[in-house]
């Protein structure tokens, strides 16, 4: 699990907008146009975003299936590791 | 050395004897992969296209390297950078001697460097595919 949210978050592109919506999630669950807002980042890139954390394992949603509007929450996995997430943060420069 | 080159995929289809003897000058002949009749100087092309290509490779991994280190200076991105530089080092470095050193070039040399190419091609394109997702 460190090991992938190292690579999800430090290694490959689109790290920090990824960072940014498991960020807000720990906060509370937010759906993904929810979520696009927020963040102020297109729909479209929530949408990718979300397909890779949840094929990681990393957030989950409440219906289970793909369906519009579905909240989004932190998987348990995610939540346990989350000091292991606040240390990758903590390597960021910006922020 | 190269000039034998110049009957072309004629080696393919020559007795086996013939092309396994690196000694003499007609070594260049070796058939090329499964005998389909390139011949060595050929391939060696083959090679340092590949060669350039995978440099490209490394190169779009590179900056998608330090673009992370950029944001986060750490142990991990630092090795992924490193990581990607060195190789890139290897892989100018070896295409380098493809072009310059004869001993590279030498005789049945051409499909192995091919497939050792081709393989690191594919591993690069697979390494770019997860880092850009």
């Amino acid at each position: 699990m460190k090991r992938i949210l190292w690579y999800l978050i430090a290694g490959s592109k689109g790290g920090v907008n990824r960072a940014r919506i498991i960020k807000i999630l720990h906060d509370r669950p937010y759906n993904v146009n929810q979520i696009s807002k927020e963040l102020n980042l297109d729909y479209k890139t929530i949408k990718h975003h979300i397909k890779v954390l949840e094929d990681h394992d990393i957030i989950f949603n409440s219906t289970g299936k793909k369906k519009y509007g579905a909240m989004y929450f932190l998987s348990n996995r995610m939540e346990e590791n989350y000091s292991t997430f606040l240390d990758i943060l903590g390597k960021m420069k910006t922020e | 050395m190269l000039a034998e080159g110049s009957k072309g995929s004629g080696g393919a289809f020559r007795p086996r004897y013939q092309g396994q003897n690196g000694t003499g000058p007609a070594g260049g002949h070796e058939p090329g992969i499964g005998g389909i009749g390139f011949d060595n100087s050929q391939l060696i092309t083959v090679d340092v296209i590949l060669g350039i290509a995978n440099i490209c490779l490394l190169l779009v991994l590179l900056y998608m390297y330090i673009g992370s280190y950029r944001k986060f200076k750490s142990k991990f991105t630092f090795g992924l950078v490193a990581f990607a530089l060195l190789l890139l080092i290897q892989n100018a470095l070896f295409t380098g001697f493809l072009l310059i050193h004869e001993g590279f070039k030498g005789p049945g040399m051409g499909s192995p460097i091919f497939f050792l190419n081709i393989i690191e091609f594919f591993a690069l394109s697979v390494l770019i595919g997860v880092t850009k997702e």
